[in-house]
Parts: structure tokens; C-alpha cells; sequence
């Protein structure tokens, strides 16, 4: 960095530091960089300790729970009781994870069927009440779910959505609709209309001009948008948890009820979090191309 | 032919919700001939890129009639217009390459020998080497060029320039430009280009519209513009650096006549032509005005005020006494003067400019036509050039 700004500047007919002065500003910026490496560093241990102790949790026999010590003889029953492999299974947990799948997939599918349209039209035009939609929207977010939820037992219950997917996926737009709308409109309004009306000029319809031409330039936001969703879907856990029954449970209420018993199984509740990690994890795996594409997405532009 | 392009009584509102009707485009028409260029000059929001997307079918005519080629456009959708557009922000598509970009128009009407006429307008626009390139990595230059290529590959009965160059740096500027104007010429195309820079208007443009909080203040060739303005708006608007522009009133004393700029400042005029007492406002371009020694007769006393020795010309501003307005005057490179000083200025009077200070409109002189008194010849014949 110094150095190319020297040489920038030496380039531009300034008096440029002698070499000696020039390595001292390298040390320095040297110096700084391991500074925040280390700050790095700590913050990943920071960040990752709760993990590793959930997974040193997850191994530990019942007996050694309570144990601080970093040594104890390592078992895989508890995901084993979890999985209800060999033994019976006290709680249905792989149909808490399947309940999981289908509500949190579903309900990005119906936001992103909903929302993209719409983050395009709340881009593209001003109508009637559209910042007072938006404003909704997002109201949404902040308002506390604890505040709508009672209200709501009341409703499913006399319409029967309760303990159903359905209505999961239907209570679950209130938080992935906000996420994909705001996210994509931002992506929307970054892209000129001149590109469109490019596209109009040479003989495309409007909704050819959007599928052509838009919805593959905004394909990273999607991504984002959608990931993003996902992730809060899934670890959705006050709607699921009075909003369900036994039916359609999901995992995270799912996890919390082997802390129910006569003793408290630690160990299986973090089994199941663990397990409950995967699809989200997998899914960001695959999406990061998209999203690190996302990022440089701003060079290409006109 | 005549009336290529017209515009009649070309009216736009826009009417959004809860706020205000906004006019932007007040019932302007115009004719243009084939192979004209007509420039639309104006500052930002005075109708001209309204007057543009609606020629282009991208904004909705409020009334009024747009006609090519003798048909009626009003109604018809942007595609079926034969018009293209050259936007100000290039609208290239980032995830193909330059030659896709220009085939694209071509490929969506299912148009034949794409990849032949593609080629040819990249030749002609000297892009060939950028053809497999994506426009990520073109430069600004490079971009306006291919967006220009796609606009003209599809061979437009209107070819319309939105801000071409306002993107591009100076040295690009400047050979965009030269370029622009002969592809013009060499293809004929009639074309409007809008743009709020003067310099760009006067250079490319066969006839320039002056515009103005949606109207035409004035449309005629560069030079009648530059030259002749009609009003104040288009004398403060066209010229760099602006004109002087001073209000006086006019005395007569006996036969002859003066403007009266203050108590002590008066320029006499060579022919009375107005009415005693009139308040007019006189416009004055900087490279008009000739600086002299004081003791000169016929010359009108002021004050250095400042000096600025730019490569090409110096730039002097100077103050008149009793005047509040200053007045900027070119002079030549060599000249040196320090604030302060005494000077003398003498007017070239053909090129004064005289405006009704009521209603802002050019006010004839008798004199316009005859021989200048006080001659400037270096001056009036570089002025038109110097644009």
C-alpha cells in the first residue's frame, strides 16, 4: 500500500521519502496488519468457543455432563438417542428436522414468488401507498413477534392452522417477506432502467426486458435474499413453538424438549442444535459462489 | 426531406400523487430534416431528456404528436418507432460480450446476417479488437462507442444521443466528439442530441433548441444562437465563460444616447434607437471587450479587480465604478495587469447585445449591420471559432 502510493506519487513529480524511511512506513503497516490478524484471531476463538463446547456436549455420556473438564470418555449415543438409532426413540426428532425442511424451504419458495415481483414494482414505480407497503414490510421485523402471538394461537386454532405446515409457512412470510422484498429492491434499483428500456427499444415486452435481462443480473441478491431467508425460517422459534402441536413441530422447539423430562438431557439438545446445523451450512456452502460474486457484482456495472 | 422528425405541440405533465403537477415539457414543436443533427440544450430539468424519451416511446405524450417519416409515432410502442437510443449511462448488458451487446437488438427482432452487420458498425466505430470483450472492462470511451455501435447497428430512422460525452473525460471527450460528428456525417443519420453542454451543442449540432423550463427559448443554427441570442436566458446559457450581463438605463442628451450602467458609468451608443428612460439589461461576451490605457477617448473607466493568466488567454475581471456587477474580459496571453490599476474598455458594438430588461427579449440595433465603430476584427471573427 505505502508503496505504491510513493511510487504514485513519485510518478507525479513529488519528492518522495528515501528508501531507509520508505521500509520503516512497510514495518509499520506490517506491524498493523498483524495486530488486526491477532484481533482476528481472537474474535474467531471468541465466536467458535460455544460451538466446540456444544460439540464436546454432544459426545459426553449423561453421567459426565456436568463435568468441566476437557476429559471424558467420548460416546455417540446421544445422537444415536436423538436419530432413534437402535433403541426407541423418545422424541421424533427426524420428523421435526423434515418438518423443519418443508416449512423453511416453503415458505422462502412463496416469499420469493411474492416478494420478487414485488421488490421490482417497489424499485421501478412509485403507486399509491407503495412507501407506506414498505413500511409495513419492514414493520414486521421489528415488531415483536411475542406481541402478534397470542392473537394468532387464536386465529389458527378457529381456522385450523394450527400445528400444521401450512400454517407455518404461512406465519413465516411475516419474517422472510420483509428480507426478500427490502434485500432484492436494493438490487432492483441499483441496475439502471436505461438497461430495460434498451431492451424495449429493441423489441422485448416488459416481462421478456425483466426475465431476460434483470432477473440474471440480480441472481447474486436472490441468492443472498434467499439464503438469508432460509437461515431465519429455520431457526424460527417463537411462532413454531405456539403455533404447533406434536404435528408439525420443528427442530428448534424439537431440541428444547429433551430438556423437558425428569432430568434435563443436555448432551441430546446439542446433538439435535448440531444436526439441525447441517441444511443451513450446506446451503450457504453452495450459495457462497453466488454471494462472492454478489460482492464484485458493482464492477461490471455501467 | 423537410420534416423528418416533427414535433407538435408537444405537451408532457407529470402528475404525481399528492404533490403538484409538474410541466416539463410545455407544447414545443419543432421540424427536423433527414440527416439533420438537432442538439436539445438546456440545464438539467428543462424538459429536454422528457422530450427525448418520448420521441423514444418511453414516456407517455401528454397531448401533441410526434410524427417520422410522415406517420404518426404517438401511439406506438418504443420497438415498432424504428428509433434508437444511445443512453447516457451506455445500458450495456454486463454479462455479455461488446459483440452480443450490439447483435442484441439485431437477435430480438430475429433479424439476419447478425454477425455480418455487427461487424461492419464495429469497423466503422473502430471496435473490432473490443468485439470478444465484456463491458466490465471497457472505458468509459470505449463503452460509449459500443453503446453507440448497437444504436446505429439496426440502421434507426432517428438515431437519439443522450448526453454522449458527459461521462467521458476530457481527452476522450474531445475525440468522441470529433468522431461522433463524422459518423454523422458520413452516415446521414438524423439525429437529436441532448445535452446540457454548450460546448457540445455548438460543435456537433447542425441547429440547436435552446430550452427552458419546458420550452424553446431559441432555435436556430450555433452561430445565430451564439451570435445573435434572442433572449437572456440564451445569452446567459450559451458561451463559456457566461457573458457579462449588466443592467442600464438608456439617456439621450441632444441626439446622442448612452447607457447609463451607474452615476459614473455610461457607454455611448453610435445611433439612438431607444426610448429615452428604458431599462434594458446589455449582455457583453468576454472576448468583446478590448482593455486600453484610460487616457484613450471613447473608452469606458474601470478597476482591476483580478488577474488570472490562464496558457491560452488571461482572464481579467474588472469593476466598473458605481456598478456592482463585474465584468470578465478575455484578454490576449501576453497582457499583464495587477488589481487595482486603472483601465479603459472598449465595447465591440456590433457585438453588444441589448435585452428589454422587462421582458427579457433581444432589443434590434440599428447599428448591428453597419460597420462597427470601434472595431474589434481579432475578437468577432474568433468568437464563433474559439467554441
Amino acid at each position: 500500500m505505502a508503496q505504491t502510493e510513493a511510487r504514485r506519487l513519485q510518478s507525479a513529480g513529488v519528492q518522495v521519502t528515501t528508501d531507509a524511511e520508505t521500509r520503516q512506513v512497510t514495518w509499520g503497516a506490517r506491524l498493523l496488519q498483524w495486530f488486526l490478524d491477532l484481533l482476528t484471531l481472537a474474535y474467531f476463538a471468541f465466536a467458535l468457543f460455544p460451538l466446540v463446547w456444544m460439540f464436546l456436549l454432544s459426545l459426553k455420556p449423561q453421567s459426565e455432563l456436568y463435568s468441566t473438564y476437557f476429559r471424558f470418555s467420548p460416546t455417540l449415543d446421544g445422537y444415536r438417542a436423538v436419530l432413534g438409532i437402535g433403541g426407541t426413540e423418545e422424541i421424533p426428532f427426524l420428523r421435526f428436522f423434515f418438518n423443519s425442511l418443508v416449512v423453511s424451504v416453503g415458505a422462502v419458495a412463496v416469499s420469493l414468488l411474492v416478494g420478487l415481483p414485488a421488490a421490482y414494482a417497489f424499485a421501478r414505480w412509485k403507486f399509491r401507498g407503495s412507501e407506506s407497503l414498505l413500511f409495513t414490510l419492514l414493520s414486521f421485523r421489528f415488531a415483536p413477534e411475542l406481541m402478534v402471538i397470542v392473537p394468532l394461537y387464536v386465529i389458527y386454532q378457529r381456522i385450523h392452522l394450527f400445528d400444521t405446515r401450512l400454517g407455518l409457512v404461512w406465519v413465516y412470510q411475516l419474517i422472510t417477506l420483509p428480507l426478500i422484498v427490502w434485500i432484492l429492491r436494493s438490487y432492483f434499483q441499483d441496475l439502471t432502467p436505461e438497461l430495460e428500456q434498451a431492451a424495449l427499444l429493441d423489441g422485448y415486452s416488459r416481462t421478456q426486458a425483466f426475465i431476460k435481462i434483470v432477473l440474471p443480473l440480480v441472481r447474486p441478491g436472490l441468492a443472498a435474499a434467499g439464503l438469508l431467508a432460509f437461515i431465519f425460517a429455520w431457526n424460527a422459534f417463537a411462532f413454531p413453538f405456539v403455533l404447533t402441536g406434536s404435528n408439525a413441530q420443528t427442530v428448534t422447539v424439537g431440541a428444547l424438549s429433551f430438556l423437558g423430562g425428569a432430568i434435563p438431557r443436555y448432551n441430546l439438545t446439542a446433538a439435535a442444535a448440531l444436526i439441525s446445523l447441517v441444511p443451513p451450512l450446506i446451503l450457504a456452502l453452495f450459495i457462497q459462489r453466488f454471494l462472492v460474486r454478489g460482492l464484485t457484482f458493482g464492477a461490471v456495472k455501467g | 426531406m423537410r420534416d423528418y422528425l416533427v414535433l407538435d405541440r408537444l405537451v408532457k405533465i407529470y402528475r404525481p400523487r399528492g404533490k403538484p403537477e409538474v410541466l416539463a415539457v410545455q407544447g414545443i414543436s419543432l421540424s427536423v430534416a433527414k440527416g439533420e443533427l438537432l442538439g436539445l440544450l438546456g440545464p438539467s430539468g428543462c424538459g429536454k431528456s422528457s422530450t427525448l424519451r418520448m420521441i423514444a416511446g418511453l414516456e407517455t405524450v401528454t397531448s401533441g404528436d410526434i410524427r417520422i417519416a410522415g406517420q404518426s409515432v404517438t401511439g406506438l410502442p418504443p420497438h415498432r418507432r424504428n428509433v434508437a437510443v444511445a443512453f447516457e449511462n451506455y445500458a450495456l448488458y454486463p454479462p455479455l460480450t461488446v459483440e452480443e451487446n450490439i447483435a442484441f437488438g439485431l437477435r430480438a427482432r430475429g433479424e439476419r446476417d447478425v454477425r455480418r452487420r455487427v461487424h461492419e458498425v464495429a469497423e466503422r466505430l473502430g471496435i473490432t479488437d473490443l468485439l470478444p470483450r465484456k463491458p466490465g472492462s471497457l472505458s468509459s470511451g470505449q463503452k460509449q462507442r459500443v453503446s453507440l455501435a448497437r444504436a446505429i447497428v439496426r440502421e434507426p430512422a432517428v438515431l437519439l444521443l443522450d448526453e454522449p460525452l458527459s461521462h467521458l473525460d476530457a481527452s476522450e471527450r474531445e475525440r468522441t466528439r470529433r468522431e461522433l460528428k463524422r459518423l454523422q456525417r458520413e452516415t446521414g443519420y438524423t439525429t437529436i442530441l441532448v445535452t446540457h453542454d454548450q460546448h457540445e451543442a455548438l460543435t456537433l449540432a447542425d441547429r440547436i433548441a435552446v430550452m427552458n423550463a419546458g420550452q424553446i427559448m431559441q432555435l436556430g443554427t450555433p452561430s445565430e444562437v451564439y451570435d445573435a441570442p434572442q433572449n437572456l436566458f440564451v445569452a446567459d446559457f450559451v458561451g463559456e465563460p457566461p457573458m457579462n450581463i449588466i443592467p442600464a438605463t438608456v439617456r439621450t442628451d441632444g441626439d446622442a444616447q448612452r447607457l447609463q450602467f451607474s452615476d459614473s458609468a455610461a457607454l455611448p451608443l453610435p445611433e439612438a434607437a431607444f426610448g429615452d428612460g428604458v431599462e434594458v439589461v446589455v449582455g457583453i461576451r468576454p472576448q468583446d471587450i478590448q482593455v486600453v490605457s484610460q487616457t484613450r477617448p471613447g473608452t469606458l473607466p474601470a478597476t482591476v479587480f483580478a488577474f488570472e493568466p490562464l496558457q491560452e488567454l488571461s482572464r481579467l475581471t474588472v469593476a466598473m465604478p458605481g456598478v456592482e456587477t463585474r465584468l470578465v474580459i478575455q484578454a490576449p496571453p501576453t497582457s499583464s495587469y495587477s488589481p487595482g490599476e486603472s483601465v479603459g474598455l472598449l465595447v465591440n458594438y456590433a457585438r453588444l447585445h441589448i435585452f428589454d430588461a422587462r421582458t427579457g427579449e433581444r432589443m434590434p440595433c440599428p447599428w448591428m449591420d453597419a460597420q462597427p465603430l470601434t472595431a474589434l476584427s481579432q475578437s468577432s471573427s474568433s468568437a464563433t471559432g474559439s467554441s
